[in-house]
Formats: C-alpha cells, structure tokens, sequence
C-alpha cells in the first residue's frame, strides 16, 4: 500500500500523516512542491486514465498509488539551480502550481483534498452565503468601506461585532471598534463586519461522514493567535449540526473539512467558516481526538485501524476493524 | 443620480472595447449607469449587506463586469498595501456578482473566479458533462504534439524537456486551434462547437465566453473574460444591453 505526500515538507499536518501511515506499515512517498521538475516529475495521459510519478530512477504507475495527502506552502520555493531571476519566481511558481493542481484533480487515487475543492474559503461574503443556503446559519454581516453604515451595523447588536478580511487570507478577527471607524473614513478596502455571537468556540473536523468536535476556551476574540489563554477539549455536536457539515463538505467537493462555530449558551450553532485545509495538531493534541487516523482510514480503508485515540496523548487505544 | 437612485455598474479593465459599449447602449435604453475603470472600485464608497448592494450612494441592480479577479483595483492605496486592498475588493465583488437580486450576464463562481489557469477548470467540468474535447497530455517529456496549452492561458508551440518536466506542460495533437466568442447560445464568428456547450456554461452561471474548438470541434478551452474586438462589441453590446434591461426590469 502506497501514499504520497505532496507539497510543503516543512508541513507539520504532512509530516504528522508521514508517520502515522508508515506506523500501518504504508509506504511513503513525500512529493514536495518545490522540487517538482527536479527531484521528481509526474505525467498525466489522456486525462488520468494512465500516469505515472518518476521519483529519482524510480518510477510508479498510478495503480501502484493508493492515495495522496496534501499540503501546500502558499509561497513554495524555486529551486535555486535554476537560476531563475528574482522577478520570474512568481511566474514560474504559479505555471508549476496549476500543472501540481491537475495531477491531484485528475489523479484515479484518493486525494485529501483535491485542489478545485473548497474555493469558496477564498471569499468570506461568497461564503458566508453558501453556509447559509446549506442550513448553516451564519450570524449578521456587512460588507463596507463606509464608517456610518459601520457604525449603524455595530450599533444594531447589544453585543458589539467583529470584523475580518474579506479575502481568504489568514487575518485576525477584532472587535469593531472606534479604531475600525477611523481606519474607515480614512479610506480602506472593503471589510466584513459581523455580528458578534456570545458563548463558545466549536471547530468541527469533518473526514468523509465521522466528524470530531472540539471546543475551544479563550479570552480573546480570536483564538488561534492566542497561544496564552487558550484551552481545548473534546465536545459533541448535535447530529444534525454534523449532517449539515458533512453535507457542506461534499457538496463543496471536500473529504476534510473544518468547521468553526460560536455555540451560544442557548446552544445555538452559529457557523463562521468552512476551512479546506484545516490545521488539526492541536485539536487533535489537545483532546486525543484521533483525526490523523481518521483522514488514513478515509484514504486508505483497506490499512483502517478506526483507532479512538491519538497516538499523540499516551495510553492510545487501537481497536480491531 | 441622487442618493438611493438605482443604476447599472459597468466595470472596465480598458483592455477591450465592449465594456464602454454595453454601458453606452444601457444609457440608450434609459438604465441609469455608472462606468467605472477597474482600478478605481478600491476607493469606492461600498455597502452590501443581504441583497441590498450600494456603490457611492447609487443602488446596483445589475453589474457588468469586465475585470479579472487578479486586475489591479486599488489604485490610490498605498504600495504596500496595493495588493492586499485589491484582493479584499475582487473577493468582494464575487459575492456581489452572485446575489440573486444583481441582474449579471456571467456570475462566475468561487473557483473559476480565484483560478489562474480557467482553461483546467472548464475542461475538467466540460469532461465531466460529457462534452467532446481534444485530446490533452500533461508533463509528457516525449511524443510529438503541436500544440502547448500554457496553464495562464493561450496556445503555443511544444517546449522542449525540461519545461515539459518543471511546469507538467500541457500537450496536445490537436490541429487548427481557432478562438471565438460565445454569447447566448451563439458564436462570433460563427464557429462549430458541441451542442452540449451551451447547457454546461449556463450551469455555471456563464452567458458571454470565450471558446476555443479543434478543427473537429472539440472543445480545447473556455474563458468566462473573453477578448472580443471592435467589430464584435458593437455586435454583442446591444444583445447584453438588452439582457441587462430585461433582467434590471423583470427582476428573477
């Protein structure tokens, strides 16, 4: 049984899925982006039918392939033997990232999670109203450049609002506050302002239809740059709060999903984002959920081991399959 | 136009003359338009909240865009700054695009609308319908082709090994490669293409294209930001004009 590994090397989620298959007894193959053409090379013929990776002097036909995990670095490096030339890099790199793109989205093996998958991430307002069509609700929002409309929005909402980047780039969610309304009139791009939910953090990891749910305590709005004062452990979600993920996640094309929620203390679910390359170490880490497991037992079913905990607390418990 | 006046927003990347054209046949059929260079959406006044779009106090019922999702849209921001403000207003306006209360002929969705190579998309999508398309290798370092598909987009000559193994070129045998635009179920110039094209762009939202087809017709690619020239804007500004109108005044 064979799995490769593509993209960023220095990926801890990559290197995390490295050992736990070569603890099943998978071979592992790491592709890295930066060294496609050089270190290795793929063909795709006659749109996936047949193909082959060359690694080195080794070769391997699809059918020898049982899946691929991804991960890739947003700014992968150009190998430096090249000699490209400082302004060409960005050309080079996104002529070499799109030929990546088609191997995975063509490519007759399992793949976590094919490229074309999850696009809706790169544009929160676009989002934002796909999550609701799909019965996830999503908490009041605007898009502005305008600090009235801001400030009228904000004022609406006893408990204040947030606001975020409308792109998908990683960015911090903060308070709206007079800070925002004076970056507003002093003109600004537009930004996502929102309606702040009172109560608790839920991200919910989706691999095909199992779900894990971790909830997450924090004195910041946002908590994934808060290292401080953050806590997380293993929660449930309501069935139908996972259905409607596991739902979203396939209708959008995604194997692995993460879904981040504020949980109200009326237990209302309030969904924020889907994310389609969701960090899970420290959900996993922090709870023992076994979600590393959970995405090579999706990939590979015939090496299932449907272990409950993560190897990476001690006392992991295997179960037989 | 005053305060809450409802208008048509044609935005131009200048690259082509059909956007000025569609604005100037909006302004003949009595649609109140504004027309703006791309470049300047950064600065503009934007509110969106639900269904309800305003842009510099006007409210938009239909928007024609003629812009790429990667055009420079923040001019007068700082440079360092430049890039990021003109990544939130192309994510911004693909929300806009796609509500339904925005009368729109092509409403591009989130992965065609953040892709570089639209080609790879629209082909994967064209196969998956069962559409004929020509044949396509990718990262083949031999066999004889004539023709290399740059993921970026366009057509050009086989390179040689190396970029064949650093870039997974495209390669195809295809011969007589020749590119149209597609309107409503038409070509200009009239070109032969798969009937079943028309049902997979209207799927995903796309009425104006361009097309590129083999001497058998099979598709070779689509872009939903076609080049169209002179002659051929003033052929298709009225036929949008009019399917703006129709949809401004009939709202779906």
């Amino acid at each position: 049984m064979r799995l490769c590994v593509v993209g960023d090397d220095a990926d801890f989620s990559a290197r995390y899925i490295c050992w736990l298959a070569e603890q099943r007894g998978v071979e592992v193959d790491f592709l890295p982006e930066d060294r496609l053409g050089v270190g290795w090379s793929f063909a795709v013929l006659d749109d996936g039918r047949q193909g082959r990776v060359e690694i080195g002097d080794r070769t391997l036909d699809f059918d020898e392939i049982d899946a691929a995990f991804v991960r890739l670095n947003p700014e992968p490096a150009v190998p430096e033997e090249l000699g490209i030339d400082d302004t060409a890099k960005p050309v080079y790199a996104i002529e070499r990232r799109h030929g990546l793109h088609w191997l995975l989205d063509r490519a007759p093996f399992a793949v976590v999670n094919r490229p074309h998958a999850g696009r809706s991430n790169l544009s929160k307002p676009y989002q934002m109203a796909l999550l609701d069509s799909m019965d996830l609700p999503v908490p009041d929002w605007i898009v502005t450049t305008d600090a009235g409309r801001a400030r009228d929005f904000i004022g609406r909402w006893p408990e204040g609002a947030v606001y975020k980047a409308c792109s998908g780039l990683r960015s911090h969610v903060r308070r709206a506050d007079e800070q925002l309304l004076e970056r507003l009139i002093e003109g600004s791009s537009p930004v996502v302002i929102q309606r702040y939910i009172t109560g608790a953090d839920v991200r919910i990891h989706t691999i095909g239809e199992r779900a894990f749910a971790t909830e997450i305590y924090s004195e910041s709005v946002d908590y994934r740059w808060d290292e401080q004062s953050t806590r997380y452990a293993a929660t449930e979600a309501p069935a139908e709060v996972v259905a409607r993920c596991v739902a979203a996640a396939a209708g959008e094309g995604l194997d692995l999903a993460g879904f981040d929620f504020r949980r109200t203390p009326d237990t209302d679910w309030w969904c924020l984002e889907m994310n389609p390359v969701p960090t899970f170490l420290p959900y996993e880490a922090m709870t023992g959920h076994a979600i590393g497991d959970a995405i090579l037992d999706f990939m590979l079913p015939a090496a299932k081991l449907d272990r409950e905990r993560s190897p990476l607390l001690s006392g992991a418990g295997v179960s037989s399959s | 136009m005053g305060s809450d006046t409802a208008c048509a927003l044609v935005v131009d990347d200048q690259a082509d003359p059909l956007a000025a054209a569609v604005a100037a046949e909006l302004e003949r059929l009595r649609i109140a338009v504004r027309h703006i260079v791309a470049s300047g959406l950064g600065l503009a006044n934007l509110n969106f909240e639900r269904d309800e779009v305003m842009f510099d106090g006007l409210r938009l019922t239909a928007v024609f865009f003629r812009a790429g999702p990667w055009t420079p849209f923040a001019e007068g921001f700082r440079a360092d700054d430049a890039s990021f403000a003109s990544m939130e207003v192309s994510s911004a306006w693909l929300a806009i695009i796609n509500r339904p209360t925005i009368a729109a002929v092509n409403r591009p969705d989130a992965e065609l609308w953040t892709t570089r190579s639209e080609w790879a998309v629209w082909r994967r999508r064209l196969l998956a319908a069962g559409v004929p398309c020509i044949d396509l290798d990718v990262g083949s370092v031999d066999g004889e082709y004539a023709h290399w598909l740059p993921w970026g987009g366009g057509v050009a000559s086989p390179p040689g090994e190396a970029p064949r193994r650093l870039f997974a070129s495209a390669l195809t045998k295809a011969t007589g490669l020749t590119s149209s635009v597609w309107f409503a179920g038409r070509t200009y110039p009239d070109t032969r293409c798969p009937p079943e094209l028309g049902g997979v762009l209207n799927r995903h939202g796309i009425e104006l294209a361009g097309i590129t087809v083999d001497d058998d017709g099979r598709m070779a690619a689509v872009t939903a930001r076609p080049p169209v020239d002179e002659g051929t804007a003033h052929v298709l500004a009225p036929l949008i004009a009019q399917r703006l109108a129709q949809r401004v005044l009939a709202p779906a």
